[in-house]
């Protein structure tokens, strides 16, 4: 076994102190300090002022129990179906019981998706041939319409390629992930070729759990799913949430969307 | 349709025995990541509902604690902590200062003699102030091993990086909780500033700002 010099000593005290060494290695640390005074001060320092610091960081912090009641209710009612089902045959009414039943499924349905609901419901507006609102192809224009009717600045991408154009806008809405509300949306479609693209954007902040990003396109974030033979491109740009879906190849849509960027 | 239901509901059928107690923890650690309560509080709700959705990932048996504190750091750097690179030139800015702060504080030792002022006078909110001025990902480290006890390996896990990038964090994490600690110990005169050198040798605000808010009192 090699003697430690104090240089490492030092460089490696907080394993030491951590207890995150072995025995072997704790020795050879034990032995350097049995004979360097210099390490010994160093070390005695430092082990002083983490003791004093730790109590201070573990003191606890509660939630308020009003938050802590919400949340827990928000995980029961997602996660409790078959004692919902025992209080249900306990009231035995029929009424109550379909109540309760599409109480659960409403509650259950965003938290226990097989896709998350955020990409269903896009999809969902993307595949309804719903009307727009403002019939343009100048980005400029429908950002000025939605201008005053949502709550955030809205920010149309400019799409940097020939193919695209714009066929118009209209207001939307995109549902809390954690609560029956929802919060408006700007839904502006695209034709690209004989495809039509929607881009759905809001803000994202409490809407959707941003998913892990998969894949980064121009050094930006994203989450592209697939789901009903579409793609749905999920990504942020400052506060806003970009949703874009189509039935492009993946790799074209996220060029397009590359061109944004 | 029902059947699939309660099927994924017996999957879940011990969240909220195991994952649920650990709420307060998760919002200790929320309140340093966002140093604000209203924040805190939404980033433990979504960071619990993504466990809730994600739980058939976690492998029982292992630290419920570290697992959790994945999710939630993974929430707060993709909801709160976006414009990184921006961040972390700011933050590598930052570390330099401090650690040639921390080479100027700790010149002096602090005497056995005068530990008792020194914590009765700063240990206290100065420390959770000091751990709040920490770039994130020094945060992290001290927040996961001194107030959460989670190994090295753990850590690495949550923060996703390397044992030894976890060491080498939390080494300087805390050199630099102790050069603030012993910079706000100069300020109230606890200890002395070493010799020829003063904290005033350092453009810092905010000790400025505290500074004169001591001497005028």
């Amino acid at each position: 076994m090699s003697a430690i010099e104090c240089g490492e000593f030092r460089k490696f005290i907080d394993p030491y102190i951590d207890g995150e060494f072995d025995d072997a290695e704790r020795a050879m640390f034990d032995a350097h300090l049995a004979v360097c005074p210099d390490c010994r001060r160093y070390f005695d320092q430092r082990a002083w002022l983490q003791n004093a610091v730790k109590p201070v960081l573990k003191r606890p912090n509660h939630m308020s129990a009003e938050v802590k009641a919400r949340l827990e209710k928000n995980i029961r009612a997602a996660g409790r179906p078959i004692r919902a089902r025992r209080a249900v045959r306990r009231f035995a009414s029929p009424a109550s019981a379909v109540v309760a039943a599409g109480a659960i499924f409403l509650l259950v349905t965003p938290l226990t998706g097989f896709k998350p609901s955020v990409v269903d419901e896009v999809l969902d507006q993307h595949c309804q041939q719903m009307p727009v609102e403002v019939p343009t192809p100048a980005a400029q224009e429908l950002d000025q319409w939605f201008a005053g009717k949502l709550p955030f600045e809205m920010r149309a991408p400019d799409f940097r390629d020939g193919r695209v154009s714009l066929l118009g806008g209209r207001l939307s809405r995109i549902r809390h992930l954690s609560s029956n509300a929802s919060a408006p949306a700007a839904h502006l479609i695209y034709s690209v070729g004989s495809h039509k693209m929607s881009v759905l954007v809001f803000d994202g902040r409490g809407v959707v759990p941003f998913e892990e990003p998969d894949t980064h396109v121009r050094g930006a974030p994203m989450r592209v799913h697939e789901a009903r033979g579409h793609q749905v491109a999920l990504y942020r740009r400052g506060d806003l949430t970009y949703a874009v879906t189509s039935n492009l190849p993946r790799g074209q849509m996220l060029d397009l969307i590359g061109s944004t960027l | 349709m029902f059947s699939r239901l309660f099927k994924k509901t017996e999957d879940h059928a011990d969240f909220e025995e195991i994952a649920m107690p650990q709420a307060d923890a998760l919002y200790g650690a929320a309140l340093r990541m966002t140093r604000d309560p209203t924040q805190a509080e939404d980033l433990v709700q979504e960071t619990l509902m993504r466990a809730y959705r994600f739980w058939h990932r976690f492998q029982k048996g292992t630290n419920i604690k570290a697992w959790l504190f994945r999710i939630q750091t993974n929430v707060f750097i993709n909801r709160y902590h976006k414009a990184q690179t921006e961040q972390k030139h700011r933050d590598d800015r930052q570390v330099d200062d401090l650690l040639q702060r921390y080479a100027v504080t700790t010149q002096n030792y602090l005497p056995p003699e005068t530990r008792e002022e020194f914590l009765k006078h700063i240990i206290g909110d100065e420390v959770l102030r000091a751990l709040d001025e920490l770039p994130f990902e020094f945060r992290m480290a001290v927040l996961l091993a001194d107030m959460h006890d989670l190994s090295y390996k753990e850590i690495a896990d949550v923060l996703d990086c390397p044992v030894g990038t976890v060491m080498s964090r939390l080494h300087r994490a805390r050199k630099l909780l102790q050069a603030k600690l012993f910079e706000y110990a100069v300020e109230r005169g606890i200890i002395q500033a070493p010799e020829g050198v003063t904290t005033e040798n350092v453009a810092d605000l905010d000790a400025f700002r505290r500074r004169r808010k001591v001497n005028e009192a």
